[in-house]
């Protein structure tokens, strides 16, 4: 069903207006406040597993978005291939590295510019660019996603008085999911009532995945690709903090995203 | 919130994984978008055109309003509207654009959909409306907000309950559209939509025929999405082979397969299993199933009402009780009557091999690729019966089992077993036992007793002894004809073979009498049986073979067989030892040998012309160093002419296929007297027969001594001789004469010669077998440090050497790559080392005695006797090996010595030779 050609019933992505205006229009601004405020806490996430207490991470979160959606930043965007996933967590690199050269400046007496002779100092977290990096960013990131979607589904059933109904039907979110007789009985339906519920909130919370991933992507671009992504991304393991740590020394730059 | 170490929570039923405790919604991420990413759209296949925009559709349906697509099929796609006049929800069919263009269609369009929308029933997806918009052809029909069958499937699985409990509302919608005359052609999952309470109900009716339908043209079959219109899996035989001549009776059968999936998951393709495997189900749900699956549409129910009233007669009446009996199953082969009439039947008897399983009101029969229920109220027949015995000589029994199914009576036979190796006998003891719980398990079914099978024997078993003959006694007798002809040709692999087909043909022949005994007497099992027939089948014929190749081994290892060995050599006119040792070789007739007779002239003369061309042999076969193998056939030849005693001839001619004599006595009568020949056969043949024969002989050797004259010049006194013998005919020279003592040394070593001669594969000459003496000689002596044997093989030699008026051979031959040369003093001398050697005092003396006559006593001692010579071909000039030791060490030698003798390399330069060396083995080439 997903159409290659432009279809005028599929209004523009969140991100592609924030893309189309570069960030200038209202509307821009406020579509990327949205965003923002949807992905706040993939950031949060991000900088507590980097160690950082609770407090700290909320703080440097708020002061990022603060940052982010103050300056004219997304300009440097290539309007043609990037995914909001990737933009945040480059612009997230970027911004946790000013703030630590501004500190050292500081530390060293102000004022005078100096070259860091080294990335990572033993008594700083390193925020470098590595793999493991993205995955963990990317990783929290899917979760996210996921929360969303439910959330707009659970929003739809309790729209229509049927909460109950939506929880006894999330498990089979996941697959199969055990008894289907008792179940039907437990919501007084028929085995076939239950099927077509089933089959009915699954087809839901599709669309809802694919509508939140649809939202930080381009126009026109696939969101099953990304889907696939982030399948792949939630498969594998999880990088732990002691890999991260070590992983110090890895090139410092933009990276694309997936 | 802490990412890095998630709190114990649920641990994923799907993936096992652990789930953290803030894991969104408690659910398992990664499982949940895996479920999102295989869910596929509305459950349809994708189309390859891309849909008529919704824009598209809204400006040709003014009056509804366009929600969005609903679904994409093979023959269109839906949207879901809403009408603009009463808010009413519909399903919008469009058909693909293209058709609408074709006015044949768009008339068959209308005529169908006029007839569907006259269908009213709960159960069937009703036709509101239909017609031509915007360049479409239309259906505007109910909305089913629900899921498809397919879409079920996938939400959870549906239970046997569940699923019979569809059957009624689908058939009573498929009986009243059949009663309308129309019907589906196209039943499956995806055309069969469950609303929201799970009421189904049937889609598409006819739609179909629109696209395949027996008037239509070619190209309606194909739709604009490019999908063959109907789904094979479901479609009825007949709707594949002859569209044109559908019934209803292939809705049924379509509404079998979806019975089926929907109880087992899987499609019935093949042969496959009833529904009662797969799933716990009352097993006479199988046979409902099974029947709407019929190949023949007759066998089917004959409506969807029947349908109906089957299933909910299964509802009705319980169940049988299955634990009445507990079931039994066991391993069972397959087979029946018309698979034991087809080719392949008479290759191998079984159709199938699986397991039987009895139950209390079935009889159940499955392999990895089918599955047959037989209920016992429907078994006809029941009988004991036997496999043919020309596959199975041994009798193996069925049970041949006949019932009735969906109309047809079948026979099968089912032998159950308790293993694939058991023997005959045990297998037709459980047979039995099977045959007997059968009858048991009907009597307790309450069901009337199964009359036995008119006994069928199959065709060709009353031929059971011709039979038997062919699998037992013709690999016997073949065995027996490969034995003899093995033994005959000294072939151990024919031998090997014969032992094999032998011990098969016993096996089979002990296995049927077995059988056959068992049988009468009523025995039950031999736990012996099995091991008897292992024994007799694979021991014996081991056995022998390994007997056969044992004895082949030895005799392979023994170079020269023993050959008669006079206690001391006997003067020219002395009693020998011949007549005493023609026990062994020949025993005269006692007529003959008392009889000498007159003379026979031309008999003798040809037997003096062949004892007066052997020196001459030896002469021309000393100068070529080997007798070429046409001649050396020819072999020896000797007389004693002023008795007109025993005359020896050794030879034969195998190239020419002529009879190999050994000897006889020359007896001057014309009458027919007995001929030994060495094959061991004693013909009678006259005088004259002889004469010719041995002139025959004498001829073609004369022939070819001219032959090795033309070769080259012969040396002069041999030229001399063969003139004279060529041109005079039979004088023989003086001093040609052999004595009988001779004869019998002659005959000693012939024997050898003979043996050679008469296998031509390995034809050996007096020269070769000396070649061979001198290897014995080099094996016994260097390696096993024993002599004996060597001395052994040298007696033939000594024992001719040792008969006076021996012309002073030389014998030369070829051995490792060197061309060897013996005087008869060194075969002396060499007989004399190794009897010293190997403490033989009778050999050592004959070995000195002929010493002594070849080298008078008043040679000085201090003189060396060349033993040997040893050179390379055409390099005698170059290089020349002597073997030679003192005189006074041969004199001296006595038993248990240990003679050096000694190696001198001579060549042009060194003439004399260098210093000598001293050689462990001086009679063979290093290796």
């Amino acid at each position: 069903m997903e159409d290659s050609t432009p279809s005028p019933f599929f209004a523009p992505t969140r991100w592609s207006l924030v893309l189309r205006a570069r960030g200038t229009s209202p509307e821009a601004r406020s579509a990327l406040s949205d965003l923002c405020g949807g992905y706040w806490n993939p950031v949060f996430r991000h900088l507590r597993g980097h160690g950082m207490d609770d407090d700290a991470a909320r703080e440097l979160t708020q002061a990022f978005f603060a940052h982010l959606l103050s300056g004219d930043r997304i300009g440097q965007v290539d309007p043609e291939r990037g995914k909001f996933r990737s933009y945040l967590l480059v612009a997230l690199r970027r911004f946790l590295k000013d703030r630590r050269l501004a500190e050292s400046r500081l530390r060293r007496g102000g004022g005078a510019v100096h070259e860091p002779l080294e990335l990572g100092s033993p008594d700083e977290p390193a925020f470098q660019d590595s793999r493991s990096d993205t995955a963990r960013f990317d990783h929290g990131w899917a979760l996210t996603v996921i929360e969303r979607s439910l959330n707009a589904v659970a929003a739809d059933y309790a729209g229509s008085g049927r909460t109950g109904l939506f929880e006894q039907l999330k498990p089979w979110l996941e697959g199969h999911a055990g008894d289907a007789v008792r179940a039907a009985q437990a919501l007084g339906l028929s085995e076939g009532a239950l099927k077509v519920a089933i089959h009915r909130v699954r087809r839901r919370f599709r669309e809802a995945v694919l509508h939140e991933i649809r939202q930080t992507l381009p126009d026109h671009e696939d969101p099953t690709i990304e889907l696939q992504y982030l399948i792949e991304v939630l498969s594998s393991a999880l990088p732990t903090r002691a890999g991260a740590d070590g992983d110090v020394g890895g090139a410092d730059g933009d990276v694309g995203g997936a | 919130m802490n990412v890095e170490s998630p709190r114990p929570g649920r641990v994923c039923p799907h993936c096992a994984a652990a789930i953290p405790a803030d894991a969104p919604g408690q659910l398992c991420a990664r499982c949940v978008l895996n479920a999102v990413a295989t869910e596929t759209d509305a459950g349809t296949t994708s189309a390859r055109q891309a849909p008529p925009s919704l824009a598209d559709v809204a400006a040709a349906f003014p009056g509804f309003e366009v929600m969005g697509l609903a679904g994409v099929g093979g023959m269109g796609f839906v949207y879901r509207v809403r009408s603009r006049a009463d808010g009413r929800e519909s399903a919008l069919k469009l058909l693909p654009a293209a058709l609408a263009a074709e006015p044949a269609f768009v008339e068959r369009f209308e005529r169908e959909a006029r007839t569907l929308a006259r269908l009213q029933h709960p159960n069937i997806v009703a036709v509101h409306g239909f017609g031509r918009a915007g360049g479409f052809c239309y259906l505007l029909m109910e909305f089913v907000e629900g899921a498809n069958l397919r879409q079920a499937m996938r939400s959870a699985r549906f239970s046997p309950a569940e699923t019979l409990a569809l059957v009624p509302q689908l058939c009573d919608a498929l009986q009243y559209a059949h009663s309308q005359g129309i019907l589906h052609r196209d039943i499956k999952p995806e055309n069969i939509l469950l609303d929201a309470r799970g009421v189904p109900k049937i889609a598409d009716f006819g739609i179909a025929k629109l696209f395949g339908g027996p008037e239509s043209p070619d190209h309606f079959t194909l739709t604009q999405t490019g999908q063959r219109v109907g789904t094979p899996h479901y479609m009825a035989p007949e709707q594949i082979e002859r569209p044109g001549s559908v019934d209803h009776r292939a809705d049924i059968y379509s509404l079998g397969v979806v019975l089926y999936e929907l109880l087992t998951g899987e499609l019935p393709l093949g042969r496959f299993p009833a529904p009662s495997v797969k799933a716990a189900l009352d097993a006479r749900i199988d046979e409902i199933v099974f029947r709407a699956l019929s190949k023949e549409r007759e066998l089917r129910q004959q409506s969807a009402r029947q349908v109906r009233h089957e299933v909910e007669s299964l509802e009705s009446s319980p169940p049988l009780p299955k634990a009445a009996s507990p079931s039994r199953s066991v391993d069972c082969y397959l087979s029946s009557p018309s698979h034991l009439r087809s080719v392949w039947g008479s290759i191998n008897i079984y159709s199938d091999r699986g397991s039987l399983r009895l139950e209390s009101d079935r009889l159940v029969f499955v392999s990895s690729d089918q599955t047959r229920v037989i209920l016992l109220s429907r078994i006809t027949g029941l009988s004991v019966g036997e496999y043919p015995r020309f596959m199975k000589p041994t009798g193996l029994e069925y049970i041949a089992v006949r019932y009735t199914s969906e109309g047809q009576e079948h026979t099968i036979y089912l032998t159950p077993h308790h293993s694939r190796w058991a023997p005959t006998w045990d297998t037709n003891v459980v047979v039995r036992e099977w045959e007997q719980l059968l009858r048991e398990a009907i009597a307790a079914a309450g069901l009337p007793q199964v009359p036995a099978l008119p006994a069928t024997r199959v065709a060709g078993a009353r031929w059971d002894f011709l039979q038997l003959g062919i699998i037992a006694w013709v690999p016997g007798l073949a065995a027996l004809v490969m034995l003899f002809v093995g033994l005959s040709n000294h072939n151990p692999f024919l031998v090997v073979a014969a032992a094999l087909v032998g011990g098969f043909s016993a096996a089979m022949g002990f296995a049927a009498w077995m059988a056959r005994s068992k049988k009468r007497s009523g025995a039950v099992t031999s736990a012996r049986g099995p091991w008897l027939f292992l024994l007799l089948g694979v021991g014996a014929p081991l056995a022998l073979a390994l007997f056969v190749l044992a004895t082949r081994v030895m005799t392979q290892h023994s170079p020269l067989p023993p050959p008669p060995v006079p206690t001391s050599i006997t003067e020219p006119g002395q009693a020998n030892s011949f007549e005493s040792r023609t026990t062994w070789a020949y025993s005269p007739p006692p007529a003959l040998s008392a009889n000498p007779g007159r003379h026979a002239p031309r008999a003798t003369d040809a037997v003096q012309a062949l004892a007066n061309l052997f020196p001459l042999l030896q002469e021309a076969s000393n100068r070529v160093g080997c007798l070429p193998p046409s001649l050396h056939t020819f072999g020896l030849a000797a007389a004693h002419p002023s008795s007109h005693r025993p005359f020896v001839y050794l030879g034969g001619n195998p190239n020419r296929q002529s009879p190999v004599l050994a000897f006889t006595q020359a007896t001057p009568d014309a009458g027919p007297q007995d001929v030994l020949l060495v094959d061991g056969s004693v013909q009678p043949m006259s005088s004259n027969e002889l004469a010719l024969y041995l002139q025959t002989e004498f001829l073609w050797a004369q022939n070819q001594v001219r032959n090795l004259r033309a070769d080259g010049p012969l040396p002069l006194e041999l030229e001399g001789s063969l003139s004279a013998w060529a041109t005079q005919g039979v004088p023989l020279p003086p001093g040609m004469v052999l004595s009988p003592a001779a004869a019998s040394a002659l005959q000693g070593w012939g024997v050898t010669v003979v043996m050679d001669v008469s296998s031509p594969q390995q034809c050996r000459v007096a020269h070769g077998s000396l070649a061979q003496v001198f290897w014995t000689a080099t094996d016994e002596v260097s390696r096993k440090g024993k002599p004996a044997l060597a001395v052994e093989a040298l007696q033939p030699f000594l024992t001719f050497l040792a008969a006076p008026g021996t012309v002073p051979v030389r014998f030369e031959f070829m051995l490792g790559g060197h061309s060897h040369r013996v005087s008869r003093e060194g075969l002396a001398g060499i007989a004399v080392v190794l009897a010293a050697h190997a403490g033989d005092p009778t050999r050592l003396q004959l070995g000195q005695q002929l010493l002594d006559r070849f080298i008078a006593p008043e040679v000085d001692s201090a003189r060396d006797v060349t033993l040997f010579e040893r050179f390379k071909p055409g390099e005698e000039r170059n290089q020349t090996e002597v073997v030679q030791i003192r005189l006074g060490e041969l004199r001296r030698a006595r038993p248990s010595y240990f003679l050096r003798p000694q190696l001198v390399r001579k060549s042009p330069e060194n003439p004399e030779g260098g210093p000598p060396e001293s050689v462990p083995t001086p009679w063979m080439p290093r290796r």
